[in-house]
């Protein structure tokens, strides 16, 4: 890394000289932890803003001098980095420290605002949740910009979150050492270092464009998680003359022997009943790699389809129990598994960013039970590739390829057998309460199913707290048909991961639904202006109990177990008094909407106008009134 | 849906609780109903309301259908007169809400809170026997709903 002396040289006066003086060097092997800030920033004792400061941010005044305007500017370069990378948006609340990037990217001559679009959030939280969103329906990382300091305060708990979900993100920090002293800091990173994978805080142009894209390669490789870079304001202004955008890189994924392929190909193929047993594989490819073994192996398969993202389908002829449950060989990929499972590195392999010992446990995680499993830590997707090379290299003869034949219409037979039987029964259980009002938290998953079950939609939303039902009553059989929880239990995350959805659902015809909990929802309801500002396909249902329910259980459970009556038990777990209009405040966004919905006999209605919105292009809200679960 | 129906408490009643019980839920509804309309439109749905009945048991005595929320507690039973043990009458409910709160009151439950007459007194206990009593006993047939198309649908496929 080129060296800077900065006890005798400013930012300003080392960007102004040495660091970007034809300086095209594309620096490898940068230390991934961030760079020491300016002395000074550290040194001053903390005064509130000066009116000058917070006139920059507050009110109109004339944009900070930039000493030469360039034609071709640093943040030119970061932008088409991003699109080579395949980045399609870039999700923001506007800053005074990245003012660079957001106007190359709206206006850089080479496509203005498209790959990568900007999307505008409301709130650096419910940002990064709509990247979270987008990142576990595509596997691709967003990009986040957030400003220092208190931008990237307001994004903690999302970031936690996305980590913990372990679901790719690029965060760019905007940093300007020369406005408000209360947003300079010696080292922007720590603030989130023990729940993000990598950072860095670049201190050159070149060096920017070779962390942005660290930050991409590290992102996406297992275990996939957010990362970060500081961009500073001035190298986004500089002039670029004379850098060169770096040579892509590919990540490399950690993948098991060609040893370990050929064994696990020649026990599939050799074993009488084989299964494999597939949990959240990192994109689509990995789906369709899963298949595929499946296909030339004749394996039932166990799903995760209807809890989470990338996983096996559903309604696949080979998923389910299968002809017989006495399977003589299960692979696991990303699961555990009696006989050999390939699970990718866990975010333990983390814990040394824990720098300040906050000790997540959630990060260092369990020791592995322990069986005689064969285990890889490897990633399961890549190394289906291997397997499916060992597969096919193993050749079939005649009697193999019928038995395979035999065994896959077998498990399609009796997997269809099963999957209806166990439907019957679902069914018959959610008749209760059917004609309720408020209405069943089943009501509300049965009666949208019609209008969307021959559409290709994704559930956005966590939908633990309103009964997940379309756990058993739909069928999962995209990879991002069911996008999972939070990740980390934290309120708030549902819309904004929605709205991510959508956005990855946009421009494919697909429709995206938010099953919203009321709790969740007034968290950061900004988000519903995105989903209209951006034209996107979402149906929000609102599962209004007007509670935070689950508080209101525990509080009623302890004053059973305290003999001291019930009838308080509401205060500070329910929303009455007044009553929230979640209709109202959906029009005040822009965002067309119904309810409140008692009567469940207008659900189907509800839902049938909502439908037909959302497939014109715009985001629909349905407030129902709910029983609480 | 429920309406105004809880009034007055249903035939059956001793004359002298049914006076009592109607002049009670008429003044719990006028002084209660301001304060608290979360869909309570009668003094048995405040007070099953207020109580927190309905977070386990439903707005109508349906229970839940989260496996997360039976886990919290032991699985909280539907409330369906004619089916349901301690809805055989007024007596029996009274007594069971009682049992635990001032037969044992060292061993309080986690089962269900308590009510003792401190929390619950024998007029609002009425009262609220009779809203719970005339909570919907049947269901559709699987049929009459959607999912009955739901069911068609996936062996359709």
């Amino acid at each position: 890394m080129e060296d800077s002396d900065k006890s005798t040289l400013t930012r300003r006066g080392f960007l102004g000289g040495t660091g970007l003086a034809g300086t095209a060097v594309v620096l490898g092997g940068m230390a991934p932890a961030a760079v020491a800030q300016p002395a000074a920033a550290a040194s001053a004792s903390a005064q509130p803003p000066s009116a000058a400061q917070l006139a920059r941010d507050t009110e109109v005044v004339e944009p900070p001098a930039v000493s030469g305007i360039t034609r071709r500017p640093g943040s030119d370069l970061m932008v088409e980095l991003l699109r080579d990378l395949g980045v399609e948006f870039v999700v923001a609340n506007p800053s005074s420290s990245f003012e660079g990037l957001h106007e190359s990217i709206i206006n850089h001559p080479a496509q203005p605002n498209r790959n990568p679009e900007l999307i505008t959030a409301l709130h650096e939280g419910s940002a990064v949740d709509m990247a979270h969103g987008y990142g576990k329906a595509t596997g691709k990382p967003m990009v986040v910009m957030l400003h220092a300091t208190v931008g990237l305060q307001n994004a903690a708990m999302a970031i936690y979150q996305a980590f913990v979900d372990k679901t790719p993100i690029v965060l760019l920090i905007g940093s300007d050492d020369g406005f408000i002293q209360a947003h300079i800091a010696d080292d922007l990173a720590a603030l989130v270092r023990p729940y993000t994978k990598w950072d860095a805080a670049p201190r050159t142009l070149p060096e920017a464009l070779d962390a942005i894209q660290e930050a991409w390669i590290q992102a996406v490789t297992p275990p996939c998680a957010p990362t970060l870079v500081v961009v500073d304001s001035h190298l986004q202004k500089a002039s670029a003359e004379g850098v060169a955008l770096p040579s892509l890189r590919q990540p490399q994924f950690p993948l098991i022997s060609t040893a370990d392929a050929e064994l696990i190909a020649s026990r599939l193929l050799g074993a009488s009943n084989p299964r494999l047993d597939v949990g959240r594989l990192r994109t689509p490819a990995g789906v369709e790699r899963a298949v595929r073994l499946a296909e030339l192996t004749g394996a039932c398969v166990g799903t995760r389809a209807n809890q989470g993202p990338m996983s096996f389908p559903q309604s696949h002829p080979l998923c389910g129990p299968g002809a017989s449950t006495d399977y003589d060989f299960v692979l696991g990929l990303e699961l555990p598994s009696p006989h050999f499972s390939i699970s990718g590195p866990e975010l333990g392999s983390l814990t040394g960013r824990d720098e300040a010992g906050v000790g997540f446990s959630i990060v260092r995680g369990r020791p592995a039970a322990p069986g005689a499993a064969e285990r890889r830590s490897a990633d399961a997707e890549a190394s289906l590739a291997l397997i499916l090379e060992a597969v096919l290299a193993a050749g079939s003869d005649a009697a193999r390829t019928s038995s395979i034949r035999q065994r896959s219409e077998a498990h399609g037979t009796r997997n269809r057998e099963a999957r209806l039987t166990t439907l019957r029964a679902q069914v018959q259980r959610r008749l209760r309460g059917w004609d309720a009002s408020p209405v069943s938290t089943a009501r509300l998953y049965a009666e949208l199913w019609p209008f969307i079950a021959d559409e290709d939609w994704c559930i956005g939303s966590q939908t633990n707290f309103s009964g997940g039902h379309h756990a058993d009553l739909w069928a999962h059989d995209k990879p991002y048909s069911c996008l999972g929880s939070s990740g980390a239990a934290g309120i708030g995350y549902s819309l904004g991961a929605s709205v991510g959805a959508a956005l990855a659902a946009r421009d494919h015809g697909r429709l995206v639904v938010d099953f919203q909990g009321d709790g969740d929802f007034n968290f950061m309801p900004g988000a519903l202006w995105t989903a209209a500002h951006h034209r996107l396909p979402l149906l929000i249902v609102m599962h209004n109990n007007r509670a935070w329910h689950q508080e209101l259980m525990f509080v009623q459970y302890l004053t059973g177990a305290r003999g001291r009556g019930t009838d308080r038990a509401h205060i500070g777990t329910t929303l009455r008094d007044p009553f929230v209009n979640y209709r109202a405040i959906a029009e005040g966004y822009g965002v067309e909407g119904i309810g409140p919905v008692a009567d469940p006999a207008e659900l189907a209605a509800a839902y049938r106008r909502g439908i037909e919105v959302v497939k014109s292009g715009r985001p629909f809200l349905v407030d129902v009134l709910t029983q609480p679960r | 849906m429920q309406i105004m129906t809880h009034l007055l408490p249903p035939a059956g009643f001793p004359p002298a609780r049914r006076s009592l019980a109607a002049t009670l839920g008429l003044a719990l509804l006028s002084v209660w109903l301001p304060a608290h309309p979360l869909l309570a439109q009668t003094a048995g749905a405040s007070l099953y309301l207020e109580h927190g009945c309905y977070g386990c048991h439903g707005h109508q005595g349906k229970g839940t259908h989260v496996e997360q929320a039976n886990n919290l507690f032991p699985k909280p039973p539907v409330l369906l007169a004619g089916r349901t043990p301690f809805l055989v009458s007024e007596d029996v409910f009274r007594a069971y809400l009682r049992l635990r709160a001032e037969q044992q009151p060292q061993q309080p439950s986690v089962m269900m809170p308590h009510y003792s007459a401190e929390v619950l007194d024998d007029a609002e206990v009425s009262v609220l026997y009779a809203h719970i009593m005339d909570f919907p006993v049947d269901e559709p047939a699987l049929e009459e709903t959607v999912l009955g198309w739901l069911l068609e649908h996936a062996q359709a496929r």
